[in-house]
């Protein structure tokens, strides 16, 4: 399946987001020198060489983004105890996504 | 990203004249409740709380960390980077948020930093939590050539392929060699500790021939200091006779071993500190 497949497997609310998250990502890049394009499947870690603290930011700049919070703290806490410690864009975004949906349901 | 900008005194090389300048300095805050603030140390960033800390720290308070200058998102000047620098870009963060009394807990040089503030600021500091620290006045105390524990760390080193030889009690060269091991906690673990940014600080700044100056905070000042003080040291840390030496000098401090841990025990055992904690921070007054 190529990138732009499964970019429009994201129902179109998350692919709204994917758009947010991608254009913050690119906001920080000239700190890690990644020159490639964003996608659902790239990795935080992996492809963009990302350091935890870059983690930590993102998740900052996506709370203000959205205008509210986010338990991304527990997020990145939840990952560290996966095999595969990284992050691909898609989780963020279906993170995101599900904690939107979960805030819309509350209020 | 949240980030303030503070006037701040930066001294230039030359040391004799200083000027004013404007410092980004970035921080987060999470929860709600009575203030805790979070210091890192030389060559980490504020992430270091984040995995397991900060979280089960703030669902009762209100917790900030900060990157120290040089450090993470923070502004990395030239110089400025003796604990009496990092006090004032501490102290100016705290007025900027409003903070007028906390509870400050620092690892490593951040230990440091804590401790400094509190003697400077006595009542803005509610307590003080020293996890690991080398406090510049005493690392004499620091006898890795001597000192017992120091094999077990060779040994990790070795482990590691990491070779240092006689120029191991030279603290510029560990910290250098130490960017070469793999990082042993969070959610880089086994990644490389060397980035770009960290070399910068390391190749750019004056950091490693600065953070180890004594300047004000002498040993007379730090036996002043009257708060409740919390010294958690790792048993098999090169810094441990240094926590020894605080519960001595100082009027109102704990000490307590961490059995088993050295310097990065507060990462690779958060759940021990976090329960430490549980038992320390009723005894503090923090409004």
């Amino acid at each position: 399946m190529d990138e732009r497949n499964q970019e429009k497997d994201l129902v179109p609310r998350q692919e709204s987001i994917f758009h947010s998250v991608s254009k913050i990502i690119s906001s920080l890049k000239d700190e890690w020198e990644y020159s490639g394009e964003i996608t659902p499947e790239t990795s935080l870690f992996t492809d963009l060489d990302f350091e935890s603290i870059d983690a930590v930011v993102l998740g900052s700049m996506i709370e203000e983004h959205f205008n509210r919070s986010f338990p991304f703290a527990e997020y990145l806490a939840s990952v560290g105890e996966k095999e595969v410690r990284d992050i691909k864009v898609k989780d963020l975004v279906n993170f995101i996504h599900q904690n939107l949906e979960n805030q819309t349901l509350e209020n | 990203m949240p980030k303030v900008l503070l006037n701040t005194t930066n001294p230039t090389h030359q040391e004799t004249q200083s000027k004013a300048s404007r410092l980004a300095i970035h921080y987060q805050q999470h929860g709600q409740g009575a203030d805790i603030v979070l210091i890192h140390g030389i060559t980490g960033n504020l992430s270091i709380w984040f995995m397991h800390i900060l979280p089960a720290l703030a669902k009762k308070y209100r917790v900030t960390a900060y990157d120290l200058r040089g450090h993470g998102y923070s502004d990395r000047p030239f110089s400025g980077y003796t604990s009496d620098e990092m006090v004032e870009d501490l102290k100016a963060l705290l007025d900027h948020l409003n903070i007028s009394r906390t509870l400050l807990i620092g690892h490593s040089f951040g230990g440091a930093i804590a401790l400094h503030f509190a003697a400077a600021y006595p009542r803005q500091a509610a307590g003080v939590v020293i996890l690991d620290a080398g406090i510049p006045a005493l690392l004499h105390l620091r006898r890795l050539d001597n000192w017992p524990g120091w094999q077990i760390w060779q040994d990790e080193l070795d482990r590691l392929g990491i070779h240092t030889e006689e120029e191991l009690i030279d603290v510029e060269n560990v910290v250098r060699k130490s960017l070469y091991v793999p990082i042993q906690h969070g959610l880089r673990l086994g990644g490389a500790r060397k980035s770009d940014r960290l070399m910068q600080l390391i190749e750019e700044t004056t950091v490693l021939k600065e953070f180890r100056s004594v300047k004000t905070l002498t040993e007379e000042k730090i036996s002043h200091i009257y708060c409740p003080t919390f010294c958690i040291y790792g048993a098999s840390s090169p810094y441990r006779a240094i926590g020894e030496r605080l519960r001595e000098i100082m009027p109102n401090c704990e000490f307590v071993l961490v059995p088993g841990q050295g310097h990065f025990y507060p990462m690779q055992a958060p759940e021990v500190l976090l329960e430490l904690l549980d038992k320390f921070l009723p005894k503090v007054d923090l409004n």
